[in-house]
């Protein structure tokens, strides 16, 4: 039977290498989905992935258990993959064009769909990024966006439709996109 | 006319349309689809996946990590998965036999001037005349470790067939808790050949599995 995940969070409070070890198992996708997408790269997604954990187990003793651990864990991903941006200089990847332009979905296909998300996403200017994955992705709102971010929930809002649009801009097919702001003119 | 632009649809995503909106929306097909085509995309983030599978070196990474800020303090780091302890044994007799064979061939060939050549006589205790009680009893300790180290390998060698029941972790894990021993055991006699020979084979078996380890870490491990 599954050691109850009380008893694991005290085991791995005390040190103890086989609680610390299932806990990430049952969580480290769900750590290194959040880091990989705020990163935008591998090496750098492992890097804050393994941040996270340190940072968690050193936390632990904290934990009180007025969240569950899966969400407390999810805030200290959160927390440490947008310090880990602000630490390092916006890469000019970010701003560069899709090689192809993105089409829209293939009728049918959720994985191709999926993949032309990601890597849009990768493409995004990181604070936007930020903003389109607490909200749409991981469905913050935009106070606590905002409380994250350290910014007004009005901009965390004008920043996510920025974001949005930027999206569509690279999901679309190059010769639709008239410019950064319009849709199109008639 | 002009159309709705991709900030004013990216709001309607979430928002009601005003007047001006609503009026150009039911007017414009265009931005009907474009509407349509940004809900997708919300609706599609939404949906990505929650999960991805780190790389298989992330572990050992973040143990080593844990352990040098003293974050993991008891156990040794390494436990065997799910009914593979056999394997685990295995090895480690394989590597302590294995070491030991290079730590006697290493004695052998530094005293080889002043002894003659041969396992046997390596394995004399200092002092013990060549067909004294003690080397005797040394060559039979010696022969039956050889035995046993052909058994090991043999069981070692069937375990490792590419579609056999092998964990690379599982390895690693045993692989470490030999290097940490004879690391242990060299501080205490830096200079003995013996566990330098064990010290020496652990290390380049562990360093061999990690690197089967990253290469396979596609196929991730949990």
């Amino acid at each position: 039977m599954a050691e109850s995940e009380e008893r694991l969070i005290r085991r791995a409070t005390a040190g103890d290498d086989g609680a610390i070890r299932a806990l990430y198992r049952r969580y480290a996708p769900r750590v290194y989905a959040i880091a990989r997408r705020f990163a935008g790269d591998d090496a750098l997604a492992e890097d804050w992935a393994q941040e996270t954990w340190v940072r968690a187990i050193r936390a632990l003793p904290t934990f009180r258990g007025d969240a569950r651990f899966s969400t407390w864990l999810h805030r200290v991903a959160v927390n440490t993959a947008l310090q880990g941006r602000r630490q390092r200089e916006r890469r000019t990847r970010c701003e560069e064009p899709l090689p192809v332009a993105l089409p829209g979905r293939a009728a049918g296909d959720r994985t191709l769909l999926r993949i032309r998300l990601e890597e849009a996403l990768e493409r995004l200017p990181a604070g936007m990024r930020e903003v389109l994955l607490l909200h749409d992705v991981e469905g913050y709102t935009h106070e606590e966006i905002g409380e994250l971010l350290g910014v007004a929930p009005g901009t965390s809002k004008s920043q996510l439709f920025k974001a949005r649009a930027r999206m569509r801009e690279l999901l679309r097919p190059a010769a639709a996109v008239v410019n950064g702001e319009e849709v199109c003119r008639i | 006319m002009s159309h709705l632009t991709l900030e004013a649809l990216a709001r309607l995503v979430d928002e009601s349309p005003d007047a001006t909106e609503a009026s150009h929306l039911d007017e414009c097909s265009i931005c009907r689809r474009e509407l349509a085509a940004m809900k997708e995309t919300v609706t599609g983030l939404s949906a990505l996946p929650d999960t991805m599978p780190p790389p298989a070196a992330a572990w050992p990474a973040l143990e080593a990590r844990l352990r040098e800020e003293g974050l993991i303090t008891s156990g040794n780091g390494r436990r065997p998965r799910g009914g593979a302890v056999w394997l685990r044994l295995a090895a480690g007799v394989v590597l302590f036999l294995l070491g030991g064979m290079t730590g006697f061939a290493l004695r052998a060939r530094l005293n080889a001037p002043q002894r003659p050549a041969g396992p046997h006589i390596a394995a004399l205790p200092p002092g013990a005349a060549p067909n004294s009680p003690e080397a005797e009893e040394a060559a039979r300790a010696l022969a039956a470790a050889e035995d046993d180290y052909l058994a090991a390998l043999k069981r070692y060698a069937e375990t490792s067939a590419p579609d056999g029941p092998v964990d690379p972790l599982v390895r690693l894990a045993a692989l470490e808790d030999i290097v940490l021993a004879t690391r242990q055991a060299l501080t205490e006699a830096p200079a003995d050949p013996l566990l330098n020979g064990y010290h020496l084979t652990a290390l380049a078996q562990r360093e061999a599995t990690l690197e089967r380890i990253v290469l396979a870490s596609d196929d991730g491990w949990y």
